[in-house]
């Protein structure tokens, strides 16, 4: 009658099964079986019986009896019985027999006899097991194939997604535009969503991205990462991984030259400065167990452009106008953006059958091209014709560059909800 | 225990003690020149600051230190911060008026008292929790206006505040990288509080790319163009000389004669301390792992860290689609040849859809290699699949900084190859801007 004990050694990848009694220290003496991917964990050829147990003391071993493991964790003798035969199944797979007293080592990466039934007969016994994360296949998002599971991984067909992009105004003077591109992606074992949102504007032809949203959700085997960042003209503001719910608010500006000439001697040349008052809200997270795995992402980027600037005019023949003499009156308003996105995927799995529902909600609230931007200055030259010699008073020259009334948007951008059987 | 043991012990005792007296004083020189405190007094520097034991960063470590602070009940006299005040006690985000005049009011308050007006509005700073625009509205032009004091900011950087991060984060606008500054970030990089830890790590990122960058002044990327009188082209301009027009009326936003006064500020580039901050950015991105990664990612990228080319590259061929994706945008202000090689390569070939569109929004900044630009641009227009990476390419183009007649040309090849309705619908409507009509028709061939 054989007294049984279990030892298992976790180094990195290797497992090591083997009686108590046989722990000899493991290493390349001891030869290495490698299991290949769809190797099965049969019946052991030689199974362990009731009777071939006994308790500590070595009294009667009986399967509705509870058992201490050599954790100290109590396990009932039929789940004792169940860990047994397991391990005698993989050791006799590794070409080695449990029990017989020599190591036995066999790779864990290699080791795709349900994985999970082995993770959990074993964490009843009491021992650990690290299994290494097998390579992830290429997907949107960067959700993985889980592999190594029975069941082989289903791809979602046409998962949901978007692209727009819109502008408004006259990118010749000032325009402002603003895209969006998201979308979701999964598989029976994975979900993923992301995307990015941005806007800019275009002022007197020159045309420039301001802010830039972008992030994903990645939900698969193990794991749940989140990333996303903000860049305000390229830079990157704010950068955030992992469950995120913050709320920011940034001031971006930059400069923008234009010039004019007026009756071919007045020339006035502008420094637009664009500033843009960036605002970020965003809720990433997302739930990666063994049976559900989901992705959601809620942004809302948002932007208040506004110009204002400074100006410079020369006068043909009298040289610059003193600073002093030149101004700019602005209350210029290019846009005034909210772009609430909202986007989710879920891969949830029912005695086998798995549901993949997602869906994706964008709205753009704007409010654009408000107000003017005008430049002025004072000169005491008779530029409109008035008497030359008897000109003692200072005129005021006042120039609208830009001017709009100021106009709203309001749209749904997209709204989908899908749901399929994988 | 013989005499020689004894002997031998002795010998050894004094050799430890010579050795700490040496650290002493080798750590009492290195402190004279390092002015600048670390963040937490008690610790020792090195190990707090690794940089500092980096031979790229002596600049810094000659650096000035930051001043005290300046204590609440010392008197500053700042007529500004009267105007300045309420705008912190307002309820709700102000809207663009208000926000404007603000930056109008603090700008004319630190030209006129730099000192006392930079203090007055700092603590003001330190006393918000709230973190709104009218916070960045203030830290900006104290922290980076044409009068701060590098050594002034600094030490506002050191003082806990709520908000602090904000006033981390205002630095990304300056226009030169100052040593104590950018010492004073490297600092805060460890800071127990993520959001300033983070945002000093992405700031001293952009304080890396400005220290390189010969001139601060904004690009416009492209020539201004002169706009003839209203009278002679009505429908072109709202350009209206209006002759003896009345001045501003009351309700009017406010007048910024003082904006003029500040000319563009070229500052001359402070090449050590950029290779100082590469170096470190270097060797912790390549320390990083995981979420750090993904932020060293960012912080690269903002710096158009050189040094880590080989890092990022190796990050290229991660199995993982944001790292590879962020390690890809790491190279949009990196201007060698061979790095828009890496990024045209990622925009044509990577099998993610996304990486490939990070790597197209990437071809946009440089101002190097721009024939090369164009084309890889061009091809992904054409030749993506998936349309909004396609489309990502035409905004590139609409964006990149080179010379507008091979941007034309090349969008007018995109129009006419690309097989996507909505790439060539964009292509034409930036073209529209650029071209009449008539001179359109005649390029693409057929009516758009």
């Amino acid at each position: 009658m054989k007294r049984i004990a279990f030892g298992a050694v976790v180094l990195a990848a290797m497992v090591s099964v083997g009686t108590a009694e046989a722990a000899k220290p493991l290493g390349p003496e001891i030869p290495k079986k490698a299991l290949k991917l769809n190797d099965k964990l049969k019946a052991p050829l030689k199974p362990i019986k009731v009777d071939d147990l006994k308790g500590s003391k070595g009294s009667k071993f009986d399967l509705k009896k509870k058992y201490k493991t050599a954790s100290g964790q109590l396990i009932t003798g039929e789940e004792f019985l169940d860990v047994a035969n397991k391990l005698q199944a993989a050791a006799e797979f590794g070409g080695c027999d449990l029990g017989s007293g020599k190591g036995c080592n066999f790779e864990v990466e290699d080791f795709k006899l349900d994985a999970g039934e082995l993770k959990g007969t074993l964490k009843k016994a009491g021992f650990s097991l690290k299994l290494k994360n097998p390579k992830a296949a290429k997907m949107y998002g960067g959700a993985g194939n889980s592999g190594g599971e029975k069941e082989p991984e289903k791809k979602v067909s046409n998962p949901l997604g978007f692209q727009w992009e819109r502008d408004w105004g006259n990118p010749k003077k000032a325009a402002v535009y603003v895209g969006a591109e998201f979308g979701n992606d999964g598989s029976s074992k994975s979900s993923a969503c992301g995307g990015a949102a941005y806007a800019g504007v275009h002022l007197f032809n020159n045309k420039k991205e301001v802010i830039r949203l972008q992030g994903e959700v990645a939900a698969k085997k193990g794991s749940f990462v989140g990333s996303a960042e903000l860049l305000l003209l390229g830079k990157e503001v704010w950068s955030e991984s992992g469950k995120i719910d913050v709320t920011k608010k940034f001031e971006e500006s930059y400069k923008v030259s234009q010039s004019w000439t007026y009756w071919g001697i007045v020339t006035l040349n502008l420094e637009a400065k664009v500033t843009a008052a960036a605002s970020l809200t965003a809720g990433l997270s997302g739930v990666a167990t063994e049976n559900e795995y989901t992705c959601s992402v809620k942004v809302t980027p948002g932007a208040k452009v506004s110009v204002g600037g400074a100006a410079e005019v020369a006068i043909f023949g009298y040289g610059s106008v003193s600073a002093a003499a030149v101004g700019v009156e602005a209350d210029l308003t290019l846009a005034d953006l909210s772009l609430p996105v909202t986007l989710s995927a879920s891969a949830k799995n029912q005695n086998g059958k798995v549901t993949f529902t997602e869906s994706i909600k964008a709205d753009i609230q704007l409010k654009y091209l408000s107000g003017s931007l005008d430049a002025y200055f004072k000169t005491n030259i008779p530029l409109d014709g008035e008497c030359w010699l008897c000109k003692w008073d200072t005129d005021k020259f006042s120039f609208t560059l830009l001017e709009w009334d100021g106009y709203t948007f309001k749209e749904e951008v997209f709204k989908k909800e899908a749901t399929q059987t994988l | 225990m013989t005499s020689i043991h004894r002997r031998v012990l002795v010998a050894l005792g004094g050799v430890v003690a010579i050795g700490l007296m040496w650290r002493i004083a080798v750590r009492r020189t290195s402190a004279d020149a390092a002015p600048v405190p670390s963040a937490t007094p008690s610790a020792s520097a090195e190990a707090l600051e690794p940089w500092r034991s980096e031979p790229a960063c002596e600049a810094l470590r000659r650096a000035p230190a930051p001043e005290p602070l300046v204590g609440a009940d010392v008197a500053v006299n700042c007529p500004a911060l009267e105007a300045v005040v309420p705008a912190f006690a307002l309820s709700g985000e102000p809207d663009n008026a208000v926000l404007e005049r603000l930056r109008a009011v603090v700008e004319r308050g630190l030209a006129e008292a730099p000192r006392d007006c930079a203090i007055a509005f700092s603590r003001l700073l330190a006393n918000d929790s709230r973190c709104e625009l009218v916070y960045d509205a203030v830290a900006i032009r104290v922290m980076t206006g044409p009068n701060a004091s590098p050594t002034l900011a600094a030490s506002e950087l050191l003082r806990e505040a709520r908000c602090r991060w904000k006033l981390v984060t205002a630095l990304r606008q300056s226009r030169k990288a100052d040593p104590t500054l950018a010492a004073t970030l490297l600092s805060l990089t460890s800071a127990a509080d993520r959001d300033v830890a983070n945002s000093a790590w992405l700031t001293v990122g952009t304080l890396a790319n400005v220290a390189r960058r010969p001139l601060s002044v904004e690009p416009s990327g492209k020539p201004t163009v002169t706009v003839t009188p209203a009278a002679t082209s009505p429908a072109d301009a709202t350009a209206a000389p209006s002759g003896t027009s009345p001045a501003p009326t009351a309700g009017a936003a406010q007048s910024s004669e003082a904006d003029v006064s500040p000319p563009p500020r070229a500052t001359m580039p402070r090449p050590e301390v950029g290779a100082c901050l590469d170096r470190i950015i270097s060797s912790e991105l390549e320390a990083s792992s995981g979420d750090r990664l993904q932020l060293l990612l960012g912080v690269a990228g903002n710096a158009g860290c050189g040094s880590c080319r080989p890092t990022l590259r190796r990050h290229l061929a991660s199995p993982d689609t944001t790292t590879r994706r962020r390690a890809v945008s790491a190279f949009r202000f990196l201007e060698e040849d061979e790095d828009t090689n890496v990024l045209c390569k990622a925009a044509t070939t990577d099998t993610d859809d996304t990486v490939r569109g990070a790597a197209t929004y990437a071809l946009r900044f440089a101002a190097a290699s721009v024939t090369r630009r164009l084309e890889c641009l061009y091809e992904v227009a054409v030749g993506d699949d998936v349309e909004r990476v396609a489309q990502d390419a035409v905004g590139s183009l609409t964006e990149i900084p080179g010379p507008s007649e091979l941007v034309i040309a090349t969008l007018v090849q995109v129009a006419r190859e690309t097989p996507h309705p909505k790439v060539r619908a964009e292509a034409i409507a930036f073209l529209r801007t650029r071209a009449t009509d008539e001179a359109l028709r005649e390029v693409l061939g057929s009516p758009h």
